[in-house]
């Protein structure tokens, strides 16, 4: 009995000095809460490839009453996940981010409206859009078209739109559109509007970090997005493992989803991640995107001034 | 399987018995499928009042509690909408709601961004029952950007009080609440009636747990409430409420049946449905809320419903088993008693088949078919003994003339053969004067001319004297015949 204690000791003894001794803390905010949209970071984490990379990365999700600015301010991640858009707009709001890392090559941006509308007949019509990580091509279209929407800014969840509260709702390809599903909307063609589909395919999420950050930790940085990338190649190749996973997070931070949902979801998200000339997971940010967005939102007002890609990729 | 049938065959007895048995079966299988098809239904009626009834007073008893929060949010709100003028009664007020309404968890008094300059953007008197004390705070700031809120959104821009989905609160500061509610918000109006804040009152989800999983008309029935999306708020399978609807699963898998009753439940119809869940017949009997929009459903499996009915026919079933069974013996072993005198009668028939005309024939002494079968054939052995010793009789009669017969013939064959031979002796002795009478009358017809008259007298003479001998025998012959068909005749008479 005293021999085996001993035995358990010493193995246990081993066991620390056999892990990273210098296995540098990375803390990382998603975009949201618990969901597949982050397969390829838990994939990451779970897998063992930060750890590989010399990494101890915490994946933190924020809490859906504050605004991403807000927790920019004042939250003490390492990095954040960001869309395209916005980083733009907090960069020009003089809160500058580089983007160590792209997941996302295409926009899973919908509109969608109630009644078995066209999103685009629905003028002056009231539409939801989240409050705290703003959907910037829907200003973007609205402005173009000339639809002069009453925008309702609404924190999460599809409750706005099931009341009737609104006429149409923002959407993502791989979230809300699933829920309006399975809460047994009929959706058709012609109720759904994907910016993709008409010339207003903009990149959205990516990893930022601060350019003080970025300039101190750039191996660090190099290292999260060659983990990552693994991740999301990992989670590709094996999607129910992944969805294991991803499943493990969404109780441990009791996500009101489901893993039919989170199927849908983790299939969608790596549709988006195909770069559609190449048809590969490219996971770069698209200097043709970050112009197209740039002119999108300067158009609208949102910006007065360009922020390049170099200035994107903190070069 | 050959000696069953072979002894059916054999056994009259045997096949009378089933023969009863089969029709006892066909008319107790019409009766019984007429009166259990009529019984089932009558059980599922029952089964479906019963189930509806719990259905309603479930329903009738939220609806009621709700009324009732209804009718205290829409006082206080009038309080709240008379002092607007002091911001910081509405603490007081939230504070109160509570103290009156003890089934209420939370109530909160929220106003637009800046309505008071001197509380800033956010303003919001937020008052919790923990269940030992009510607490109180202003609850907006920027890490609880509640103007952005469904509970704050939907009744303002519905310009209506509004039930809300059930929802469990994401704030990471000030009161922590845990709790998963639902809440019934309105807009607050200021004496020009523009839409000023959201006066939201909560109600933990739990009680509504408690009341509809009581609605439980049978050992195995349970309910689920359905909220507006379709989302599960009460469920037995606690993996799936508020994170999957009832749609989730067709979404992978289609599933037309549960489609529709998600729909007709959503679509605020009241009813039934028969459909299969999770590999058991079920009938679903949902109901909507008339103060929500949503709906309650108790799912009861078909198998509990018609579970009186099924023991029922099978103890009518075993009851008719074993009677037909104990009919098929008794009806057999009477059957086989009754028709003991026939097999008595059996034996007698083979004896007296056996030409023993004499044997006794077994007496039942029954005046019935069989008796009077018994005393036919007794009668009938009686008469067959008789009329066989007559035959016996006339047998030997014949067979003695029989015998007479024969001798007579053999006498008249061998009268016939002497007859035959005197015959032949007779014609032989004519033979030899029948000649000379040939051959003189060949002579004188050859040679007549050249004779002589005493020639042809001395020829002549020979023949007239063989002519008479020849005529001698011939009357000689002719007598014995004439006698033989005298005595022929005479025998022919006597016989």
């Amino acid at each position: 009995m005293k021999r085996d204690s001993i035995r358990k000791i010493l193995m246990g003894l081993l066991l620390l000095v056999s892990l990273p001794s210098s296995a540098e803390r990375f803390v990382f905010t998603t975009a949201w809460t618990a969901q597949a949209q982050f397969a390829g970071y838990y994939a990451a984490k779970e897998k063992g490839f930060y750890q590989a990379e010399g990494l101890d990365v915490v994946i933190q999700h924020p809490s859906l009453t504050t605004s991403v600015l807000y927790r920019l301010q004042h939250d003490h991640s390492d990095a954040f996940m960001l869309t395209l858009m916005s980083a733009i707009d907090f960069i020009t709001q003089g809160v500058p981010m580089v983007n160590i890392f792209q997941d996302s090559m295409n926009s899973s941006n919908m509109l969608i409206a109630r009644w078995g509308a066209d999103p685009l007949k629905l003028k002056g019509k009231k539409v939801a859009v989240y409050s705290t990580d703003l959907n910037y091509s829907v200003f973007f279209l609205n402005h173009y078209k000339k639809l002069n929407y009453e925008w309702v800014r609404f924190t999460s969840q599809i409750n706005l739109f099931l009341s009737g509260a609104v006429d149409a709702m923002m959407a993502l390809s791989y979230n809300e559109y699933y829920r309006l599903l399975q809460a047994g909307f009929r959706l058709g063609k012609e109720n759904v509007y994907r910016f993709s589909e008409h010339d207003l395919n903009i990149q959205e999420h990516g990893v930022y970090v601060r350019p003080d950050y970025y300039r101190d930790h750039k191996e660090t940085c190099r290292r999260f997005a060659r983990a990552t990338r693994k991740g999301w190649e990992w989670a590709a190749t094996h999607p129910e493992l992944a969805l294991d996973i991803v499943m493990k997070y969404v109780r441990k931070y009791n996500s009101p989803t489901n893993r039919t949902m989170q199927r849908f979801m983790l299939m969608e998200v790596l549709r988006l991640q195909l770069d559609r000339e190449s048809g590969k997971r490219e996971f770069r940010l698209r200097p043709d995107m970050v112009e197209k967005a740039n002119r999108m939102m300067r158009e609208c007002g949102f910006i007065k001034r360009t922020v390049t890609y170099q200035e994107l990729m903190g070069q | 399987m050959r000696n069953i049938l072979g002894h059916i065959r054999r056994s009259l007895s045997t096949r009378l018995s089933l023969w009863v048995a089969l029709i006892v079966v066909a008319i107790f299988a019409t009766v019984y499928s007429m009166v259990f098809s009529e019984l089932r239904e009558v059980m599922k009626e029952e089964a479906f009042s019963k189930a509806t009834k719990t259905l309603e007073g479930t329903v009738l008893h939220i609806d009621n509690t709700l009324h009732s929060v209804e009718v205290a949010s829409n006082n206080m709100l009038y309080n709240i909408e008379q002092h607007l003028d002091n911001p910081d009664m509405m603490f007081e007020l939230s504070r109160q709601t509570l103290k009156d309404n003890p089934i209420l968890t939370g109530c909160s008094i929220s106003f637009d961004p800046f309505y008071y300059k001197s509380k800033g953007q956010y303003f919001s008197a937020y008052s919790y029952n923990d269940g030992k004390n009510i607490l109180t705070e202003q609850e907006g700031n920027e890490e609880y950007q509640y103007h952005t809120m469904d509970w704050y959104l939907i009744p303002r821009l519905l310009d209506r009080p509004y039930w809300l989905e059930p929802y469990m609160e994401d704030a990471s500061v000030g009161i922590i609440v845990n709790d998963i509610f639902t809440s019934y918000s309105q807009p607050i109006h200021d004496k020009r009636g523009k839409t000023v804040g959201t006066f939201s009152v909560d109600i933990c989800l739990d009680w509504f747990s408690e009341t509809v999983s009581a609605a439980k008309p049978y050992p195995n029935s349970y309910s689920i409430l359905l909220g507006r999306g379709g989302t599960f708020l009460v469920h037995p399978d606690t993996t799936r409420l508020f994170y999957e609807t009832i749609f989730t699963r067709t979404l992978e898998k289609p599933d037309s049946a549960l489609r529709a009753l998600g729909n007709a439940m959503l679509d605020r119809e009241t009813g039934h449905k028969e459909m299969e869940i999770d590999g058991e017949d079920c009938y679903v009997f949902y109901k909507p809320f008339k103060n929500t929009e949503w709906s309650v459903a108790i799912i009861c499996k078909e198998s509990d419903i018609i579970a009186p009915y099924v023991r029922m026919k099978w103890a009518y079933l075993s009851i008719g088993t074993i009677g037909i069974l104990l009919l098929v013996v008794f009806s057999s072993r009477i059957v086989r008693k009754n028709l003991r005198p026939l097999r008595h009668l059996t034996k007698s028939a083979q004896r007296v088949a056996d030409e023993h005309f004499n044997g006794t024939v077994h007496e039942s002494h029954r005046i019935d078919e069989i008796g009077q079968l018994e005393s036919s054939f007794k009668s009938m052995q009686q008469s067959l003994a008789g009329y066989v010793g007559e035959i016996k009789q006339q047998t030997e009669t014949l067979e003695g003339r029989n015998r007479e017969l024969e001798e007579a013939y053999e006498r008249a064959t061998q009268d016939e053969r002497m007859k035959t031979s005197v015959v032949r002796h007779m014609t032989g002795q004519m033979a030899e004067p029948v000649s000379l009478i040939v051959k003189t009358a060949q002579v004188i017809h050859d040679g007549g001319r050249q004779m002589s008259a005493d020639e042809l007298r001395a020829k002549t003479r020979e023949m007239t004297d063989n002519t008479t001998q020849v005529t001698g025998l011939l009357d000689e012959l002719l007598k014995t015949a004439q006698e033989e068909a005298h005595t022929t005749k005479g025998k022919e008479g006597e016989s």
